[in-house]
């Protein structure tokens, strides 16, 4: 097999394919960032990337053959796997489960986001209740066998399963977490009899919980034939323009994957997108020398909020998709409904509300023209002269403000009695307000306080928004990478491979324990060495991170502790346990017995980073293209518009100020100051906190 | 002053994040099930006055009590309320509570020497004395014998734990750890809401809260009032009944005549049945926020909820009466029952005054709960919460098949079976849906489920069967009534132990088999898309004879498609 470490002189790609936009950010030999923004093919997927190849080749001007045979590593982010729930386009799948358990996955254990929405019905269930098929057999909570498999239970679901056409098949026993033998004793039987796509919940994800692993499964089985079929004719038709080596794809944990890997679990991929910040976050890290980010990726219909904490971003256990619960280790990327096109209104008894509904690409924003007519935040930007009239991006949009005006008018200000102006700033922060909860609501789970921490501002609109977040939030700086646009598509060209291995193991911490959870421990990192090894990544370049989930005998949550791979001392463990205990929720129960719940262990293949290349542009002085009047503190300013690519280096600019930049627009506000860092990438100090 | 309508509808969002944080931080600490696997407990905050200003986190039922307590502190330490106390009540006759066993913790806020607001967390505890364990004695006919009852009391004193009612608090208690586990993390999730809220009146300035404070109740009372409005203006009547009294199979008669006029609403019980003697009745608190999540469900989930959206309703609840007893009647299944009889009365009204969004049925809950002993001596309480009932349908929308209950709109988590399997001493054998049971309809009643498990050890059990006799789920505009409940114990040696609906028993190792009510059908079931009626066939869900029966649709013998000419023929019909 090719190795996935690459040697450091060779052409890097990284490719993040989103519902509108494919980016492409090229590493070239020397070093330097190209980016490239094209529209994605949803139809095609990848037809959209070749041809986003294409024009990153002829802007070196080598062929597009030429890239890829001198290509050392391309990185893959997609939402396929999210649009495929999203969309309810996936497979026909059937799920096999112990008789008499058939149904969790349709109670959905009685959970709904409102309780107060009673009249809301649930998002389809993805496995019709006929195609849920009991087997007898069982396992009992010890993990002893109560009921051997019966094989003619196995053989008649399977004649129904193929007389219904099902194309893929999850299986979910009962208590498969703690003895995973009835799961794989299914798992073969259906692999003989030439099932194609095979999902076992305990080799996918052996936690506690019936409902959680069998959800978990089907939509892993759901996702598995279309991701499975896309990924592979990608990788063919890379492959076939001469990329030598293994394409690799982000997973929610932020690590990349081969994708033969990958799509046995594409359940991984659901957050591929957006967890590939994290890459990026730690290049800024580096680069900007701070340790605490909070990053804050603005587009069109949503933000996505990841925290940074001490050089280590957060890991969530669990997550939702489209009202479907996975139970996945995952980047904890905090999403809210809070974008550019996000729509305003006013309630019956004149209160003003901003989203969670957004205008979408179609009809867009009311400014766009394209028939929208509900005020948006774009709309109120374009307003308050924070985004220029006229032509917008590459030109395809014209901004028309009248369009803009008479939408919050006729919708807002006026049935408030306020003004045009005020209205609009009014949508812009009721919007803001929403982004600072949701970060703060992940800084109070995490235990940290988000003063501490520097705000980064990405995505299309986000440099927009990141002044006024900051400071509600206390935040002192923000910093602004010039391919903001493009965050997570730059993440992917300097994301490591990891391994996540996990065993749950029940069991009171103590010196006994210990001795138990030790052989499990041995036997994980070895497991993680191999597949490193396999991979071709050398001592230097592995690192192994040993972790034992701890909680209080009674707690449902438990908290991941970092560990010793030798486990020798149990006054470490408990203390290490405590501390974030009272970190995260401001108490320890002092004599409480801890319990271990599962083991992990991360192996990761590092690869060797990017840096920002480092720009030269001497000689020149900031001058501003023009001057437009822009609204802030409930008053127009005349205020100085820069182009960003213009901008000498480590010059320092008051606000108020506007910087145009390629993929965003950065807003500066009066008393602020901006200062443009040697790599090209923009620090904005921002005033006493509001 | 002025308001700007933006700082309005900040203040707002910003009040209802606290109350989510607050909750988000007792869901990640409780040490017991109930909390963090179940949330039932709702954190909310009031004005200095214990107006409530937000209670975005928690459960439907609690929602209208919250300033009551507030109020009962505000009237006993008036003048002795210090900055580090933290109060602690739950008696329903002397301190503002809904029933015993859910305890709240209220911590006042203050900004210099000025009380701004009150922060609270009212929790169900697992486990407060009295004559059975868990809380709930099926048996009590005194709320003496219900468990410890907590007038006002401070249990912080300018930042000073009281050890002697802290110690008094752990004594009175079958599980001391819990108990403790769980008011530390009740105390942390207000400490963390107290900050917030500090925090929030800083930076707009004392005066500016006040008046933004009085802003937003008046907000959601104008939402209230144009809602009422929208309805017509009449008088409704409507009848509901219990078909026990927890010690026999006597009716108890739930009456209530609703007066629409312009903008308010009078809800009057009078003609209610008397108290009964089981622990059945309905606190004030809890009748109000019964009749709260009634009003507020049936007419839309965006109006806000705090004490501005309930000043045009007026409620009339006669003294001695079932939904407001005097002491010492016992009340601890009051959140439960009555709280499912006085919602649906209320939603029988309110159908009347607006068929188009009326709402069938839920079934009545008719599971039990259990106590015994841990390996190490300790006392468990385990709910059968795997054997909740089914929700009613609404236009557009089926019954959910299995969902918590009324009083809470659902909003109660089923555990799983394999974690209840690691913490309690059972053996599940059967978690499914019912069939031929849920409320015919255009939109059918939820199914319920068929629940059976193997307890293994001793345990004391108490009946909670209110659903296993009389059908509960009723059906609205045409639409059918879900079926009863079932309740089966049968010992290791074969014998099957004959039960009352309600009552306390210890028994040995047995199987319980309990079949949860289903919920009531919405509209005329020959309205059901023969589609919809045909995957619940394939799904096991309605039998073909019942699609024939009851919805008019004819099955062919594959059973996998419709006979389209018989179908039309029974339609017609």
């Amino acid at each position: 097999m090719k190795s996935i470490p690459h040697e450091g002189n060779n052409y890097r790609l990284g490719i993040d394919v989103g519902g509108t936009f494919t980016d492409l950010v090229l590493v070239d030999k020397k070093n330097n960032i190209h980016i490239h923004k094209v529209a994605s093919t949803p139809s095609v997927p990848n037809e959209g990337v070749l041809k986003a190849i294409e024009l990153a080749a002829a802007d070196q001007g080598i062929a597009l053959q030429d890239l890829l045979s001198q290509c050392e590593m391309i990185v893959h982010g997609s939402t396929i796997a999210t649009n495929c729930v999203l969309e309810g386009n996936g497979a026909k799948v059937a799920l096999l489960c112990t008789e008499g358990f058939r149904d969790s996955l349709s109670i959905r254990r009685g959970i709904r986001d409102d309780a107060w929405a009673h009249r809301i019905p649930y998002t389809p269930v993805l496995v019709p209740r006929h195609l849920r098929i009991g087997l007898r057999e069982r396992i009992d909570k010890h993990g002893k066998e109560t009921t051997r498999v019966d094989h003619t239970s196995v053989t008649s679901a399977l004649s129904y399963i193929k007389q219904e056409r099902s194309e893929s098949v999850a299986v979910c026993l009962f208590n498969s977490f703690i003895n995973d033998s009835h799961e794989r004793e299914v798992g073969s039987i259906l692999e003989a009899e030439g099932v194609d796509w095979v999902t076992l919940s305990s080799e996918l994800a052996p936690i506690m919980g019936e409902y959680e692993r069998t959800s978990t499964a089907v939509i892993n089985a759901y996702v598995t034939p279309r991701v499975g079929a896309y990924l592979k004719a990608l990788e063919e038709s890379l492959r076939g323009n001469g990329y030598q080596k293994p394409l690799l794809i982000v997973q929610n944990n932020a690590g990349v994957q081969t994708i033969s890997t990958a799509i046995k679990r594409p359940a991984t991929l659901l957050l591929s997108g957006p967890a590939a910040a994290v890459g990026a976050l730690e290049t800024i890290s580096e680069t900007a020398g701070r340790d605490s980010l909070i990053s804050m990726e603005i587009g069109g219909t949503s933000c996505d909020v990841i925290v940074f904490n001490a050089g280590e971003v957060a890991i969530t256990d669990a997550f939702s998709i489209g009202d479907y619960h996975v139970a996945l280790s995952a980047t904890d990327v905090h999403t809210v409904g809070a974008g550019g096109g996000t729509i305003a209104g006013c309630d019956s008894a004149g209160l003003l509300w901003v989203g969670p509904k957004g205008a979408g690409a179609i009809p867009g924003p009311a400014c766009y023209g394209g028939g929208g007519q509900a005020p948006t935040v774009t709309d109120a930007q374009l307003l308050l002269g924070r985004l220029r009239d006229g032509p917008f991006s590459d030109g395809s949009i014209i901004l028309n403000i009248e369009l803009a005006r008479q939408a919050i008018r006729s919708q807002v200000a006026q049935p408030l009695h306020i003004t045009d102006e005020h209205a609009a700033a009014g949508i812009i922060s009721l919007m803001e307000q929403t982004v600072i909860q949701a970060i703060e609501a992940k800084t109070v789970q995490l235990g940290v306080d988000p003063r501490k921490f520097t705000l980064v501002a990405g995505g299309g609109s986000g440099p927009m928004h990141a002044a006024s977040v900051a400071k509600h939030l206390g935040c002192r700086e923000v910093y602004i990478p010039r391919l903001a646009g493009a965050l997570c598509a730059f993440g992917m060209t300097v994301s490591d491979t990891k391994h996540e291995l996990f065993r749950v193991h029940l069991a009171e911490l103590g010196e006994y324990s210990l001795k138990s959870t030790q052989g499990i421990f041995d036997n994980l990192v070895a497991q993680g060495e191999e597949l490193l090894e396999k991979e071709g990544f050398n001592t230097l370049q592995k690192r192994l991170d040993t972790e034992l989930d701890l909680r209080y005998t009674g707690q449902i949550s438990h908290i991941r502790v970092k560990i010793d791979r030798r486990l020798t001392s149990l006054a470490d463990i408990r203390r290490n346990f405590e501390v974030i205990h009272e970190k995260l929720y401001g108490y320890r129960h002092l004599n409480a017995i801890i319990e271990i719940v599962g083991i992990r262990v991360l192996a990761y293949g590092k690869v060797t980073k990017v840096s920002f290349d480092k720009k030269t542009r001497t000689n020149i002085i900031a001058t501003p293209i023009n001057t437009r009047k822009v609204y802030f503190f409930d008053q127009f300013h005349k205020t100085p518009i820069y182009q960003g690519k213009t901008l000498p280096l480590e010059v320092q600019l008051a606000g108020p100020l506007i910087i145009e930049e390629d993929t965003t627009t950065i807003v500066v506000e009066p008393d602020d100051y901006i200062t443009v860092d040697h790599f090209g990438n923009y620090i904005l100090s921002v005033s006493d906190a509001t | 002053m002025e308001r700007d309508p933006i700082a309005l509808a900040l203040t707002q969002s910003r009040l209802d994040h606290i109350a989510r944080t607050m909750g988000q931080t007792m869901t990640r600490t409780a040490h017991s099930p109930i909390f963090n696997q179940s949330h039932d407990f709702s954190c909310f905050i009031t004005d200095p006055h214990g107006e409530l200003i937000s209670q975005a986190d928690g459960i439907p039922i609690h929602t209208g009590g919250g300033d009551l307590i507030v109020k009962a502190i505000l009237k006993t330490f008036t003048h002795d309320i210090a900055q580090g106390d933290v109060f602690l009540s739950s008696d329903p006759y002397t301190a503002g509570g809904n029933h015993l066993p859910d305890w709240v913790i209220t911590r006042p806020v203050f900004v210099a020497d000025r009380c701004i607001a009150f922060v609270c967390n009212r929790a169900h505890q697992s486990d407060i004395g009295g004559g059975v364990a868990g809380t709930y004695n099926p048996a009590a006919t005194e709320i003496f014998q219900e468990g410890i009852r907590l007038p006002v009391l401070k249990l912080i004193e300018k930042k000073r734990t009281r050890d002697d009612i802290w110690q008094l608090l752990l004594l009175n208690t079958r599980c001391p750890e819990l108990l403790e586990g769980d008011l530390l993390s009740m105390l942390g999730s207000t400490k963390v809401g107290a900050k917030a809220i500090q925090d929030f009146a800083g930076e707009l300035g004392v005066g500016h809260f006040f008046c933004y404070l009085e802003g937003i109740l008046n907000h959601a009372e104008q939402r209230m009032r144009d809602a009422l409005m929208a309805l017509p203006d009449g008088t409704y009547h409507a009848l509901e009944t219990s078909d026990n009294d927890c010690f026999s199979e006597t009716v108890t008669k739930f009456q209530v005549k609703l007066i629409k006029k312009s903008d308010w609403l009078i809800v009057d019980f009078t003609g209610t049945d008397a108290q009964i003697k089981g622990f059945k009745n309905s606190s004030f608190s809890n009748t109000r926020s019964s009749v709260y999540v009634a009003i507020t469900s049936f007419l839309g989930h965006t109006i806000p909820r705090n004490a501005g959206t309930y000043r045009p309703i007026e409620i009339v609840a006669p003294l001695g009466s079932v939904v407001n007893p005097k002491p010492p009647a016992p009340l601890t299944m009051c959140t439960v029952l009555p709280a499912h009889e006085i919602i649906h009365v209320c939603w029988m009204a309110l159908a009347k005054a607006d068929p188009a969004r009326s709402c069938a049925g839920w079934g009545k809950i008719c599971h039990w709960n259990m106590a015994g002993k841990n390996p190490d001596g300790s006392t468990y309480v385990m709910y059968h919460w795997g054997a909740l009932p089914a929700s009613g349908a609404v236009d557009g929308r089926d019954g959910f098949d299995q969902i918590g209950p009324l009083n809470s709109l659902g909003n109660l988590v089923v555990p799983n079976c394999e974690t209840y399997e690691q913490i309690y001493p059972v053996h599940f054998l059967k978690h499914e849906l019912r069939k031929d049971a849920a409320g015919a309809g255009k939109f059918r009643g939820g199914t319920g489920v068929n629940y059976e498990v193997r307890v293994t050890g001793d345990a004391e059990y108490a009946y909670r069967s209110e659903g296993k006799r009389t059908p509960s789920g009723y059906g609205i505009g045409g639409g059918k009534i879900g079926a009863p409940g079932h309740v089966i114990a049968t010992l290791d040696d074969g014998k099957d132990i004959e039960t009352p609906q309600f009552g306390v028993g210890q028994h040995g190792p047995l199987t319980l088999k309990i079949s949860s009510p289903a919920g009531g059908g919405w509209g005329n079931p020959k309205e059901r898309s023969p589609a919809l009626v045909l995957s619940d066939v394939r799904d096991g869900l309605v039998s073909i004879q019942a699609a024939e029966h009851d919805y008019g649709v004819a099955i062919n013998s594959d059973g996998k498609s419709i006979d389209i000419p018989h179908t039309q023929q029974l339609r017609d019909q």
